[in-house]
């Protein structure tokens, strides 16, 4: 995997030691040393992390952007910045994910009649599974009661 | 800045995105919602949930509807267990419902279609762990809520012999440490919520803690051993908040060690905030009924 191999060096040559790398994507230093060499090969979720990490994003052209060099942090600093900075790297790498399995990898809709497929009040059933489990999500989010989900993460 | 067409990044980079098939995207959304559940970010899940019900109305035929369906069941879980660090054990249950019935009718329909029976037996392990978690610190009008305590117990039994004699004929070493971790983590529940209601079955399952799990529970240097320490002196009613305290920082350093990152704990201090408070204060109320009769 290529691109991890040119993610480390990038990240090093920014001045980020192996020892913040490794704190911060929760790798060991040798792992990530053996990767840098090329010696072993990452899993594809921990490339992905790894790149999202160092701020690198993907878009569904599958063209490759540097952002800004990525601070990372040493042990723990605050509780609230280590949540929110948390929070915002989730929301990238699920960007990322949801950006690619919408746009570039949506499954084909079913079109061979001799593979089964599910009838539709089982897809009616199984949808409505999900919208309950989401009712029951959104209790804990306050900000998507009120609409404010998108404005609420942005001001913190 | 958007690197030439050229680009050894972009060149791997298409190459990496090319090897992406539908099962590497089931995994990969699996693990983000578990990345989601260690950091406390609803937000994130909600996204994962909404990420799905769009995959629905897509994905019709097999056998991708089954990968889907069991990716459905492993986000509702991991969602339940989120809920259950809140100590939302309502919700907890109801969610573990949706997954069992989405297994259930997910075998129904490979029966129906002529496929294969998938046992799903990870995931049912996730679900026993789920319940036997809930069960244990959770009120006692939901003992028999799905299912009861000593069919849990069974089912573990059944479900670790089942992976076990699985890894023996399939090895994959790769995916085995994972498979082993979400073993043990039943076990440790389901050891937990033994100790409340069958607790003549709790000599058993350390025994079989020794001979399978490389006797974790009696390492100080495991958090599972810190962990069966509270719910000990929990059990006897004899926690207090210093000994509380002292346990549950012995226990994030083990864990910490364990997992290999501060920030993946953060759904852990979370949830030990909560336990102590609730721990402590169940403890008084059951002390006063005690005292009263």
């Amino acid at each position: 995997m290529e691109s991890v191999r040119e993610c480390i060096r990038y990240l090093l040559k920014r001045g980020i030691t192996y020892e913040q790398i490794a704190q911060a994507c929760g790798n060991s230093v040798s792992t990530l040393k053996r990767w840098r060499k090329g010696t072993d090969e990452p899993k594809l979720r921990e490339g992905v992390a790894l790149l999202g990490l160092a701020g690198w994003r993907i878009n569904p052209a599958g063209e490759v952007s540097h952002g800004a060099a990525p601070e990372i942090q040493p042990e723990v600093p605050q509780p609230s910045t280590e949540a929110l900075a948390a929070l915002q790297l989730d929301q990238d790498m699920l960007q990322q994910l949801f950006r690619y399995a919408k746009e570039e990898h949506t499954p084909r809709a079913h079109t061979n009649p001799d593979e089964p497929s599910i009838t539709a009040d089982v897809l009616a059933l199984d949808l409505r599974e999900l919208e309950q489990a989401a009712e029951i999500i959104q209790k804990q989010i306050p900000e998507l009661a009120t609409g404010e989900e998108e404005q609420g993460t942005r001001e913190a | 800045m958007i690197l030439p067409k050229d680009s050894a990044e972009e060149q791997s980079f298409a190459a990496l995105l090319d090897r992406h098939d539908f099962s590497e995207w089931i995994e990969g959304i699996c693990w983000a919602i578990g990345h989601c559940y260690r950091r406390s970010s609803w937000q994130g899940m909600h996204k994962i949930l909404s990420c799905l019900h769009t995959l629905h109305l897509a994905v019709i035929d097999e056998p991708r509807r089954s990968l889907l369906d069991s990716c459905v069941a492993h986000c509702l879980l991991q969602v339940a267990e989120a809920e259950l660090d809140h100590l939302s054990f309502t919700d907890c249950f109801d969610l573990c419902k949706l997954a069992n019935q989405r297994l259930e009718r997910k075998a129904t329909r490979r029966m129906q279609f002529g496929l294969p029976y998938r046992p799903d037996t990870l995931r049912k392990v996730t679900l026993y762990t789920c319940l036997a978690k809930a069960k244990w610190l959770g009120p006692e009008s939901l003992r028999d809520e799905l299912m009861p305590p000593r069919e849990i117990i069974i089912r573990y039994y059944d479900a670790e012999r089942r992976v076990r004699d699985y890894l023996t004929a399939y090895p994959d070493k790769q995916h085995e440490q994972d498979t082993l971790e979400t073993l043990a983590w039943c076990w440790l529940a389901v050891t937990k919520l033994a100790m409340r209601y069958l607790p003549e079955q709790v000599d058993d399952l350390l025994d079989y803690c020794e001979a399978s799990h490389d006797n974790v529970a009696q390492k100080s240097s495991h958090p599972f051993h810190w962990d069966l320490h509270i719910a000990r002196l929990y059990h006897r009613k004899k926690l207090t908040r210093a000994d509380y305290e002292r346990a549950s920082a012995r226990r994030r350093v083990t864990l910490r060690r364990l997992k290999g990152a501060t920030y993946e704990l953060q759904a852990y201090d979370d949830y030990a905030a909560r336990e102590m408070g609730y721990m402590l204060r169940m403890q008084r109320l059951e002390l006063q009924v005690v005292g009263e009769s």
